[in-house]
C-alpha cells in the first residue's frame, strides 16, 4: 500500500492485506477494513456530510448489528461473508486504478466478443477511473437541465437538494427493512439522485454512465429517483460487459417514488465477476395511476439476492417486474419480486425467466400481498425455468396472501429443458450443438429481452452465446 | 405401552422445542397453536351415530383410544406409535406422537382389501391415533378414515398415517375430518412408493378450529405414481395450515397434487407445497396446484407453491390461483331461475367436486361428497 493512502485503521488494514486483492491499488480515500463507528465518521468526513446524515449512518449501524443473517430462509452461503475483511469505503479521486497489463486476458477477450466500445472498456477494466461521457452526452445533459431535471450523485442530492431529497430518503426502504439495507444505510456511497419535475417526459434513457464519477458502480450505492406528477423516466444501471471487480460484497439500496400518474422504468443489467455477493434491496412506491417497472437481468456474481418490489399505494397504480437470470457454475441467482397492493384496483405483473447452466442454481422468490378491505386488485405471476445440464438446479418459492374476495391472483411456474427434437432439428440444418443450444436459450428469453433498450438486447444475446460455450457436448 | 419403550421417546420429546415464529415452515402459520404443553390424554370415549355401512368394506370403530368393533386378518391392533418423522417443521409434535400413542392400526395385505375406520372422538384432552397401511404383491387397498366429534369438547388430535406401497401395488385412502369447532388436529401423512406402484391420498376438511397437516410423499420407485388431493371448507373461526412435500427420488416418476380451498366467513388457509426432484430423478413429471375460492371479503388465503429441481430432464409445474365465483357464472345460473345464494353454493360445490372426482372410486367419492354437502348446508 502506498503511503498516500489515508486510513483510519492501519492495523486492521495491514492484516487484511494478506487477503484476496491481487491488483495494486492506490486509493485517495480508504476507510480500511472492517466496520466500526470510526468507519462511518470517516465516510461522513470525506464526503463532508451534514450531521443528520452522520446520525442516520450511526443508527443504521445499530440496526445492522442487531439483525441476524436471514439464513432461516436464505442460502447458508451468506455465512461466507466476513464483514471484517471488507473495505467499506474506497474512493479513487481521479487516479487510474490499474494498467492494462493487470487486466486478465479473459476479461479483455469478453470485451472483444461483446463489442464494447474502447472507451467503455478502459473504464470497466478500471484502467481509467472516469468514463469520459462529457463529449458524448453533454447535449443530453443540457436538455435535461433546461427541463429542470436533477441528475446528480446521491451525496450531492442530500447536500444540495435536501428539501426534495430528505422527505423521501429512506421512506420507501426503511433502514430496518433487512440486514443489508441497514448495512447500506450505514456505509452508503455513490449512486444517483434523480428528480423529474411534473409533466416532464424524459426522452432518452438516463444512464449511470452519464455521471463522471468513479463511485458510479460503487459497492454500497444508494439511489433515489423521484418522478413528480405525470412525468416519465427510464433509468439504466449496470452494463452487459463483466465489471471487473475486486471487492466482494455489494449491497445497494434503490428507492423509486412515482407520484400521481408518473411512470418509472428501472433497468438493471448485472454482470459482476463471480466472486461477488450482490445483496440488493430495490423498491418503488407508486401513487395514484402511477406505474413502476423493474426490468432486471442478472448474469454475474457468486450470489445475487434481489427482489425488486412495488408498493402500490394509490388507486389504479401498477407494478411490474420483468426478470432474466442466468446462473452458471458456482453461481446462485436468487431473484424475485415483491408486490404489495395497498389500494383499490391496483394491478401487478411478474414475469421471471431463469436459465441454469452447469452446476448453476437459480431461484425465484416472490411475495404478493393483498391486505384486507381492498377491491379489484389483480396479480399475475409467471416463472419459467430452463435447465441446461443434468447438474443444473432451479427453485421456486412464491408466497401469495390474499384477503377478501374481490381480487384475482394467479401464479404459474414451469421447469423444462431444451428438447432433443429442437436441438436435432437445428443441428440437421448445420448448426453446432452449442449454437443450437444458444439459439434455443435466446428464444426462451426473447420476449423479455425485447423489453430492454436495443443496444442492451444486442449485447445480451451475445453474452448468452458466450455463457453457453462449453456448456453442452 | 411398556415403560421402557416410552422413556427414550419421552426424553426426545422433552428435549425438542415447540415451533417458533421465525421458522420458515411456520411462515404465516399459527405457531402458538402448536404448543400443546400440559395437555393430558383424553379419557374413555363415547359412541356416536354410525354412518351407513359401505358395501364391501370391513368396519373398525374406535371410541377415543379404544377399538370397540371390527376385525380382519389383515389388520393388527398395535399399542405403540410407528414413530412419524416431521420433515416440515414439527419434530416436537411428531415426537409427541411417538411418546404418547398407545393405539394404532396396522393394515397389511397382499390381496385386495377395503377397510373403513371410524374414530368417535369426545372429551377434552389429547388423542393420538396412528395408522400404517402396507400394500404388497400387487394388492389394491382402499381405506376410508373418519374423524367424527361426538360432543362439543375441545379435543386435540395428533394423528399419523404411514402408507407404504410395494412394487406393483396400489392404495387409495380418504380421510374425512368432521371434528367440532373447538377441536384441533395435527396430522402427519407419509407415503412411500416403490416401483410401478401408485397411491391416491385424499382428505376432506370441514371441522376443527385449527388444522396443521404435513403431507410427505416419497416417490422412490421407477414409474411410481403419487396423487394427493385435498378439499378444505373452512369458515369463521377456522384456520387450516397445510404443508406438502413431493419428493422424487427415482427415474420416470409421477406425482400430482391438487388442493382446493373454499373459504367462508373469516376463514384462513395456508398452503405451502414443495416439489423436490433429486439429482438423478430424470424423467420426473410433477404437478402441484392450489386453488382458493374466496366466498367473502373477510377470508384470507396464503399460498406458497414451491419447486426445487436438481435434475434437468423433468416436467414440473405448479400453479396457484385465488379468486371468487365469477359474476358471469352467477348471472348464468340466475337467468335460469336459481337464486343468487344457491347459484354461489352450486358453483362452489362444483369447485370442490373436481378434486374429489380424481379419486376415481365411487364409494369413497360418495362419502366425500356427503361430507362436503353437509358443510355447505351449515355455512352462509
Amino acid at each position: 500500500m502506498s503511503s498516500e493512502t489515508a486510513t483510519v485503521q492501519q492495523v486492521a488494514r495491514e492484516k487484511g492485506e494478506i487477503g484476496n486483492f491481487s491488483f495494486p491499488e492506490r486509493h485517495k480515500f480508504d476507510a480500511g477494513y472492517g466496520l466500526t463507528r470510526d468507519t462511518l465518521d470517516y465516510i461522513s468526513n470525506v464526503k463532508k456530510e451534514p450531521s443528520w446524515v452522520n446520525e442516520f449512518r450511526h443508527k443504521a449501524l445499530d440496526v445492522f448489528l442487531s439483525k441476524p443473517m436471514p439464513t432461516n430462509w436464505a442460502t447458508k452461503d451468506l455465512e461466507a461473508i466476513d464483514f471484517d475483511k471488507i473495505r467499506y469505503y474506497l474512493s479513487d479521486g481521479a487516479e487510474p486504478k490499474r494498467s492494462w497489463a493487470d487486466v486478465p486476458p479473459e476479461v479483455l477477450e469478453t470485451f472483444d466478443r461483446l463489442g464494447v466500445p474502447e472507451q467503455e472498456r478502459a473504464f470497466l477494466a478500471g484502467v481509467e477511473a472516469q468514463y469520459d461521457s462529457e463529449a458524448a452526452y453533454s447535449n443530453v445533459k443540457e436538455a435535461l437541465a433546461d427541463e429542470g431535471v436533477i441528475f446528480v450523485t446521491c451525496s450531492e442530492g442530500l447536500k444540495e437538494h435536501e428539501e426534495i431529497f430528505r422527505p423521501w430518503f429512506g421512506k420507501v426502504i426503511p433502514t430496518g427493512d433487512n440486514k443489508f439495507s441497514a448495512l447500506n444505510s450505514a456505509v452508503m456511497s455513490g449512486g444517483s439522485f434523480i428528480y423529474i419535475p411534473p409533466g416532464v417526459k424524459v426522452k432518452h434513457p438516463l444512464q449511470a454512465y452519464f455521471r463522471i464519477n468513479s463511485e458510479n458502480f460503487g459497492q454500497f450505492e444508494r439511489t433515489l429517483i423521484i418522478a413528480d406528477e405525470g412525468s416519465e423516466v427510464m433509468y439504466m444501471e449496470g452494463c452487459t460487459a463483466p465489471k471487473f471487480e475486486t471487492a466482494t460484497l455489494h449491497s445497494a439500496v434503490v428507492e423509486l417514488v412515482a407520484m400521481k400518474g408518473a411512470k418509472i422504468q428501472y433497468i438493471t443489467v448485472q454482470n459482476w465477476s463471480s466472486n461477488v455477493f450482490n445483496l440488493v434491496t430495490k423498491r418503488g412506491l407508486a401513487h395514484e395511476d402511477a406505474e413502476i417497472r423493474w426490468i432486471d437481468c442478472n448474469i454475474g456474481s457468486r450470489l445475487t439476492m434481489k427482489y425488486p418490489g412495488v408498493v402500490m399505494k394509490g388507486e389504479r397504480a401498477r407494478g411490474e417486474v420483468i426478470s432474466i437470470a442466468l446462473a452458471n457454475d458456482g453461481q446462485h441467482q436468487d431473484t424475485g419480486a415483491k408486490m404489495i397492493h395497498a389500494a383499490n384496483n391496483t394491478t401487478s405483473n411478474v414475469i421471471s425467466k431463469s436459465i441454469s447452466i452447469g452446476k448453476g442454481r437459480s431461484t425465484y422468490r416472490g411475495q404478493v400481498l393483498i391486505p384486507k378491505h381492498l377491491k379489484g386488485c389483480k396479480n399475475n405471476t409467471e416463472c419459467d425455468a430452463l435447465l441446461i445440464n443434468s447438474k443444473s438446479r432451479t427453485d421456486t418459492y412464491p408466497a401469495i396472501t390474499v384477503k377478501g374476495n374481490q381480487h384475482v391472483t394467479q401464479h404459474e411456474a414451469s421447469v423444462s429443458q431444451v428438447s432433443q427434437e429442437m436441438l436435432f432439428y437445428m443441428q440437421q440444418r448445420g448448426l453446432s450443438e452449442t449454437q443450437a443450444m444458444s439459439l434455443a436459450v435466446n428464444g426462451f428469453i426473447n420476449d423479455l429481452v425485447e423489453e430492454f433498450p436495443m443496444e442492451y438486447s444486442v449485447e445480451l444475446k451475445r453474452l448468452i452465446d458466450l455463457e453457453m460455450e462449453g456448456s453442452v457436448g | 405401552m411398556s415403560a421402557t419403550l416410552t422413556s427414550p421417546a419421552l426424553e426426545e420429546f422433552e428435549a425438542l422445542d415447540w415451533p417458533v415464529r421465525t421458522e420458515e415452515n411456520w411462515r404465516f402459520g399459527a405457531w402458538k397453536q402448536a404448543n400443546l404443553s400440559g395437555l393430558e390424554l383424553v379419557g374413555e370415549g363415547t359412541s356416536g351415530q354410525l354412518p351407513k355401512p359401505l358395501e364391501g368394506f370391513t368396519r373398525f370403530v374406535f371410541e377415543n383410544g379404544t377399538l370397540v368393533s371390527g376385525s380382519s386378518e389383515a389388520v393388527t391392533l398395535v399399542s405403540e406409535s410407528f414413530g412419524p418423522i416431521s420433515r416440515l417443521g414439527s419434530p416436537k409434535l411428531a415426537a409427541l406422537h411417538t411418546a404418547k400413542s398407545a393405539h394404532g392400526l396396522h393394515i397389511k395385505s397382499a390381496t385386495d382389501l377395503s377397510i373403513e375406520v371410524i374414530y368417535f372422538i369426545s372429551g377434552e384432552g389429547l388423542l393420538v391415533p396412528g395408522v400404517v397401511i402396507e400394500a404388497e404383491g400387487g394388492a389394491n387397498i382402499r381405506v376410508l378414515k373418519r374423524f367424527i366429534s361426538v360432543d362439543d369438547s375441545a379435543t386435540t388430535v395428533v394423528s399419523a398415517t404411514d402408507v407404504r406401497v410395494a412394487d406393483n401395488s396400489h392404495v387409495s385412502c380418504l380421510l374425512t375430518q368432521e371434528l367440532n369447532m373447538q377441536s384441533k388436529l395435527v396430522r402427519f401423512s407419509d407415503s412411500t412408493l416403490q416401483d410401478f406402484s401408485s397411491a391416491k391420498l385424499a382428505v376432506v376438511h370441514t371441522g376443527a378450529k385449527w388444522v396443521r397437516e404435513e403431507t410427505y410423499s416419497t416417490v422412490d420407485g421407477t414409474d411410481a405414481r403419487s396423487e394427493i388431493f385435498s378439499v378444505a371448507l373452512p369458515s369463521t373461526g377456522q384456520e387450516y395450515d397445510q404443508r406438502t412435500f413431493q419428493h422424487h427420488g427415482a427415474r420416470d416418476t409421477y406425482s400430482n397434487l391438487l388442493f382446493k380451498n373454499t373459504l367462508f366467513g373469516k376463514a384462513k388457509t395456508i398452503f405451502s407445497g414443495l416439489i423436490f426432484v433429486d439429482e438423478d430423478a430424470h424423467g420426473t413429471d410433477a404437478y402441484q396446484t392450489c386453488r382458493n375460492l374466496m366466498m367473502t371479503d373477510d377470508c384470507e388465503a396464503n399460498s406458497m407453491p414451491g419447486l426445487e429441481i436438481n435434475a434437468d430432464d423433468v416436467k414440473c409445474s405448479h400453479g396457484s390461483t385465488t379468486s371468487r365465483v365469477s359474476d358471469e357464472e352467477i348471472f348464468y345460473l340466475m337467468a335460469r331461475g336459481i337464486s343468487s345464494r344457491d347459484a354461489r353454493t352450486l358453483v362452489a360445490q362444483g369447485f370442490s367436486v373436481e378434486a374429489i372426482e380424481k379419486l376415481e372410486d365411487e364409494q369413497l367419492e360418495a362419502v366425500a361428497l356427503e361430507v362436503v354437502a353437509r358443510k355447505f348446508a351449515t355455512v352462509e
